[in-house]
């Protein structure tokens, strides 16, 4: 692998924020979406939630290809409130506030306030803008900085979406609050194994409330009755550590977890923190586990094990790269979205196998292999056009994974791998 | 207070992008946040057109705006001049730069030492004050004014079209309505259509023609410039209905001094009688459903009035336009505010408008005049308004409508 070309990226050893992850081509073709994009792709999910988009003409006109008219409803409006030029030199408080006071007479009871590129430039305090509406009305505002140019990717969009309603979330009173034990379940994790672990907390007294893709802004006030917080998508990360912060409601993630030992691990940590006995865990995996114990051996007999390449945004790249080294893959280059708070855990561990590939954006995803070489000999993780033939998962099966946990995740990883193997 | 709930103004940043998009053989490279570029792609590709510009953008990251470094341009120009195709680069100012002070002429006069056998182009109507009228008129005046070259007059006689731009509903249709008409009424051939039909080439060749054809106010700029540089004449003109696109066509005819082929006209006139009577007829069986409501850019709404008032004999509801630079007496701006307040879902008539409006309103998308977010007709084939087939299909449209 010649890495000559390469040299304007760093290794996952000398990035430790977003800053550190350079693009893989220089000029990006056309690019990716901005976190504006995915904060108001989540938000028309949440219902009773409505938004104020802050920008320019482009940030405004555009928000409205992911905002249609048919989402103004009588419960909820998606406003934009675009900057003229004076505001953008004097600041635009006094117009947002009185654009927020007008949503709240129009009816809207819970308002995210989206901060895009240029208020976020000019030292926009929307915090400020919240504390002086809060004197006028009791309209429940929050905000998200969306500013694309503090980071790469749209991730953010999703995540501190879901970490800003913990903001919004009102603490019940104790009649409010459910008299048995409660678990929430936070992002989708599967039908199967979800359904199981549900069925096991329930012989234990102890009920699940789900919280998925679609939110009830309402019922998420009862989260903040439960005992622990089982965070299945990544996008719920922030909300949890929000909710453990403020409220001291601990969490446990599956949602990193790619390989049979962390899996194990975390569901060991669960059955514990609830007290349930560990032998109730053999019920989660049944057949799986000597099916992927099977795949295990198979896949590290094979000798000659090549590099791969991460190219799917999907997964977390950083701790399922750890998975795959432990099968014997070594990694050459990640496509990472984030440097968020699960790739920097990961980090350490993946370096103390010791290896160290490259991070990098990938914008251009049908020119990968330009960049990388003419004689590849590389495994790829999500589509790599001119590899097909060494596209271990593709990026619907990349998807597919993401979208699994624990024991079922692991499994079908390895029968992807397998597969495209033999 | 900028607040909307459904259609923010276009900025003049938004003009350029959407009419220097549609050129072939050339590439756009945005310096700024790499979202609004995906969008730009979205919008062009719900156009329909294949053979357009290809769309770059730098990033910019926090670093690059405290110290201003501006060292991603350099980076990104040196990759897409490697595809041999590409014969112009067009520099596109964004918000941030925007915002910041980043001189984008002075990098593009550097890049244009650099690399001498392309066309580097800045622009500067992508200020905060710009709208999309702005942009649009700068982006045809710097080609008609940067890429034409002095060339020769072809042997046959020639035209271009001017402000043929994809943010107007049928603009692929009105054009080839144009071509057909003077191919039958003069048999003469376009040369460059500015800027939906243009490539680079086109646009080089633009000074052989006998007369520029522009067709919407935007255009007058450029259409001045080639009669500075190559001495063609230009026609201004959107010509709507039977008699403003004869009265048009003989104008032209004095122009290039070729006798309007009498043939071509009468056939045109008679193809059209029968529904452009009947029409007539209607409206005045049925004035309580005949008004007509107009909302959109100021030469189309202007067009469409005199055609469907001082011909048809309709009532004109509401005309508004869409850009307050171009405002009149008659034709007021109307931004969102307005037309909430007077257009509503129970309004009487026809409504020929933006489609966010027509689908807010309940109403078909056949009707609509420009195209914003929510055009999602890709066919490059509909019937034009402009012209004698526009005029047939307005005519057939609003008999529809009426009953």
């Amino acid at each position: 692998m010649d890495k000559n070309r390469l040299t304007h990226l760093n290794t996952l050893s000398q990035v430790n924020n977003n800053k550190g992850i350079k693009f893989l081509h220089p000029a990006a073709s056309p690019g990716s979406h901005c976190p504006m994009h995915t904060t108001l792709a989540t938000l028309l999910n949440i219902k009773g939630l409505s938004s104020l988009v802050v920008g320019m003409a482009e940030c405004g006109y555009y928000s409205r290809f992911v905002v249609d008219y048919s989402n103004n409803t009588k419960e909820e409006c998606h406003y934009v409130y675009e900057l003229d030029s004076n505001e953008v030199v004097f600041g635009c408080s006094s117009g947002v506030k009185k654009a927020v006071l007008q949503m709240a007479e129009e009816g809207a009871k819970n308002i995210m306030i989206i901060m895009t590129c240029v208020p976020g430039l000019i030292g926009e305090d929307p915090q400020a803008i919240i504390e002086e509406i809060s004197y006028e009305s009791d309209v429940k505002v929050v905000f998200v900085d969306m500013a694309h140019f503090k980071r790469n990717g749209y991730k953010d969009g999703y995540s501190k979406t879901l970490a800003a309603l913990a903001d919004a979330i009102k603490v019940q009173k104790d009649s409010e609050k459910s008299k048995k034990p409660t678990v929430n379940f936070l992002g989708n994790g599967g039908e199967t194994e979800c359904n199981r672990l549900q069925s096991i907390l329930k012989e234990s007294e102890i009920d699940v409330l789900k919280y998925g893709v679609k939110l009830d802004i309402e019922e998420l006030n009862s989260s903040l009755g439960s005992q622990l917080n089982i965070v299945y998508s990544n996008n719920y990360l922030e909300f949890a550590e929000k909710l453990k912060e403020k409220y001291e409601i601990p969490y446990i993630s599956l949602c990193d977890a790619y390989d049979l030992d962390t899996v194990e691990k975390r569901y060991e940590k669960i059955f514990k923190h609830l007290d349930i006995s560990g032998e109730k865990l053999e019920n989660l995996y049944t057949e799986k586990k000597p099916r992927i114990e099977e795949f295990y051996q198979k896949i590290l007999s094979i000798k000659e094990k090549k590099s791969f390449i991460i190219t799917s945004p999907s997964t977390l790249a950083v701790p399922l790269s750890v998975s795959l080294i432990k099968l014997g893959f070594k990694p050459f280059m990640l496509h990472i979205e984030e440097m968020d708070m699960t790739n920097l855990k990961w980090k350490d561990k993946l370096l103390e196998l010791g290896e160290d590939p490259y991070v990098t954006y990938i914008t251009n995803k049908d020119k990968i292999t330009e960049v990388l070489d003419n004689e590849i000999d590389i495994y790829s993780l999500g589509n790599c056009n001119g590899i097909e033939e060494k596209v271990l998962l593709n990026d619907q099966e990349m998807i597919k994974i993401q979208n699994l946990t624990g024991f079922e995740r692991v499994l079908k990883l390895l029968e992807f791998i397998d597969s495209r193997l033999s | 207070m900028g607040l909307y709930k459904y259609t923010p103004e276009p900025s003049g940043r938004m003009g350029l992008l959407w009419t220097l998009g549609t050129i072939d053989e050339a590439a756009i490279l945005e310096f700024g946040s790499m979202g609004h570029m995906i969008y730009g792609e979205r919008f062009l590709k719900q156009t329909g057109i294949i053979n357009r510009s290809k769309l770059f953008s730098t990033h910019i990251d926090e670093k690059d705006i405290a110290l201003g470094i501006t060292k991603r341009i350099d980076n990104a120009i040196a990759k897409i001049v490697e595809d041999k195709k590409i014969k112009a680069i067009f520099l596109l100012p964004s918000s941030i730069p925007e915002t910041i002070g980043v001189d984008l002429d002075a990098i593009c006069e550097e890049l244009q030492a650099k690399y001498k056998d392309l066309k580097i182009l800045s622009f500067r109507r992508g200020g905060f004050h710009d709208k999309l009228n702005h942009g649009i008129e700068e982006a045809i005046f710097k080609l008609a004014k940067n890429i034409a070259l002095p060339i020769k007059k072809t042997e046959k006689k020639s035209f271009n079209i001017i402000g043929s731009c994809c943010d107007l509903s049928r603009y692929r249709s009105d054009v080839r309505e144009i071509k057909r008409m003077l191919k039958g009424a003069f048999d003469i051939n376009p040369i460059c259509t500015l800027s939906s039909e243009a490539s680079i080439s086109d646009i080089e060749k633009m000074g052989s023609t006998h007369i520029n054809i522009v067709i919407r106010r935007e255009g007058i700029k450029a259409g001045e410039e080639l009669a500075d540089r190559f001495n063609t004449p230009y026609i201004y003109c959107r010509p709507y209905g039977y008699n403003e696109t004869e009265k048009w066509l003989k104008e032209i005819s004095k122009i290039i001094d070729i006798p309007i082929n009498k043939e071509f006209l009468q056939n045109e006139l008679n193809e059209g009688k029968y529904g452009y009577n009947y029409c007539k007829q209607i409206v005045s069986f049925r004035p309580l459903k005949g008004p007509i409501t107009l909302s959109g850019h100021i030469d189309v709404v202007e067009g469409i009035k005199k055609f469907a008032c001082d011909d048809i004999g309709m009532k004109i509801k509401h005309i508004s336009c869409d850009s307050k630079a171009y405002e009149t007496d008659k034709i007021p701006y109307w931004g969102e505010k307005e037309i909430m307040n007077n257009i509503s879902r129970d309004l009487d008539g026809i409504i020929m408008a933006q489609p966010m409006l027509l689908k807010r309103l309940g109403r078909l998308c056949n009707t609509s005049i420009s195209r914003d977010i929510y055009s999602r007709s890709f066919n490059l084939y509909e019937s034009p308004f402009i012209g004698f087939r526009g005029a047939i299909k307005l005519c057939s449209m609003w008999i529809e409508e009426l009953f």
